[in-house]
């Protein structure tokens, strides 16, 4: 096993973070992050979309023809989150009626899709399922803190932050913070490594 | 045969692989998740008392039948017969006691443009027109999920027999709903269902 790769694989979700490094999935992050417990459903419920793509892209990627590749894509992406559909339809009636009609939208989700035609479709099964709960971790971490934040700032009579506008002032601060305390842990890396090779 | 045809029916053949591998795995799937099942428990009842106050608590209700289920109409001829495009009558209750007493109630279920689907109680009066409407499931409904829609259409809804698109549309000041639609269908349904209920009677 190639270590490096898996090392690199399995750190996506932090190093790549789909909402604060690739900026992807801004309309189900905004719009569902305005309490944890919605937040944190449509995260796990694109994660487990993400997951079992990648799995089946990764699976057929021998099979399926280039010019089709991305309609097939839609086909599996739209699979998974149907069962995901049946799944709160049938066990979460009340959590269908706050989430419900974006699951629907998850087939659309720019992160699913990059996943799928950047790295599933370039890579094996395994690299490819761990490539997708990395992503899928991240993207659940990064949009439950948002709610996180946006619910308690509301709760403390700051009602803008539950709009959408809010929404984005939360996240540009967010974003700000991940990326200056990512430099911070790469600069810190890189000045380890030329100490070390002095 | 050219290249390019070549490439063109290998390209739909792997769609098709693909499509039939999904529809599997959704079949399979469908199979695992439990399906709805009409039945006149405390929380039918509850909804019932809610549309249709009788005056008394829901503990009451329930233990002294203020509704009842119609075991002798036959849903399953009723729906063979216009049951269409996913639309069915799932129960039909009785309104029994309180003031409400004689009213016809239908539990329908139909799906919108969208394939939002949705299961409506629609309740008939004596006089035949629409006395009380609630929704008991829906699936990512735009209209039903928001609360002053669904209010502004329960208020439209009451008196009528049935109401169109546009109807449902214009009462809840909705511009474009898929799921306007599957409420238009279940009303028509539900109206259908409630003569014939009254025929057999």
């Amino acid at each position: 096993m190639d270590v490096k790769k898996f090392k690199e694989t399995a750190l996506g979700g932090v190093l790549s973070n789909p909402v604060f490094i690739l900026v992807l999935g801004m309309c189900p992050t905004i719009a569902k992050s305005t309490n944890i417990t919605d937040a944190f459903a449509l995260g796990l419920a694109t994660a487990f979309v993400l997951v079992f793509s990648n799995i089946f892209v990764s699976a057929l990627r021998k099979v399926i023809p280039d010019k089709v590749r991305l309609p097939a894509y839609i086909i599996i992406i739209a699979t998974f989150v149907t069962i995901v559909q049946m799944f709160i339809e049938a066990f979460l009636p009340a959590l269908n009626g706050s989430i419900g009609e974006f699951i629907p939208l998850i087939v659309v989700n720019c992160i699913i899709l990059a996943r799928a035609e950047s790295f599933a479709s370039k890579n094996g099964i395994g690299y490819s399922a761990l490539d997708g709960a990395s992503m899928g971790i991240g993207f659940v971490l990064s949009i439950c803190l948002l709610g996180a934040i946006r619910q308690t700032l509301a709760a403390a009579g700051m009602k803008v932050f539950a709009t959408t506008p809010g929404g984005f002032i939360v996240l540009g601060l967010l974003m700000a913070l991940f990326n200056s305390l990512l430099r911070m842990h790469k600069e810190g890396l890189r000045k380890k490594l030329v100490k070390e090779g002095e | 045969m050219s290249a390019t045809m070549k490439n063109s029916l290998k390209a739909a053949a792997a769609l098709i692989a693909i499509a039939v591998v999904s529809v599997v795995l959704l079949a399979l799937a469908n199979r695992f998740f439990p399906k709805y099942v009409p039945k006149l428990d405390a929380d039918k009842v509850t909804q019932l008392n809610a549309m249709l106050p009788t005056g008394a608590d829901d503990a009451t209700a329930l233990d002294e039948s203020y509704f009842s289920i119609d075991a002798d109409f036959d849903l399953e001829a009723f729906n063979k017969n216009n049951g269409a495009g996913g639309s069915s009558v799932l129960a039909v209750y009785k309104a029994e006691k309180g003031a409400y007493a004689g009213s016809i109630i239908t539990e329908t279920q139909s799906t919108g443009y969208g394939s939002q689907i949705m299961i409506l109680l629609t309740s008939y009066g004596t006089d035949g027109k629409i006395n009380g409407f609630a929704a008991v499931r829906t699936s990512g409904d735009y209209l039903l999920e928001d609360a002053d829609k669904y209010e502004k259409l329960k208020s439209a809804v009451i008196g009528k027999t049935a109401m169109t698109q546009g109807q449902v549309l214009s009462s809840t000041g909705a511009t474009a709903a898929g799921s306007a639609s599957g409420v238009e269908k279940n009303l028509a349904l539900s109206g259908e269902c409630y003569r014939a209920v009254k025929e057999g009677a």
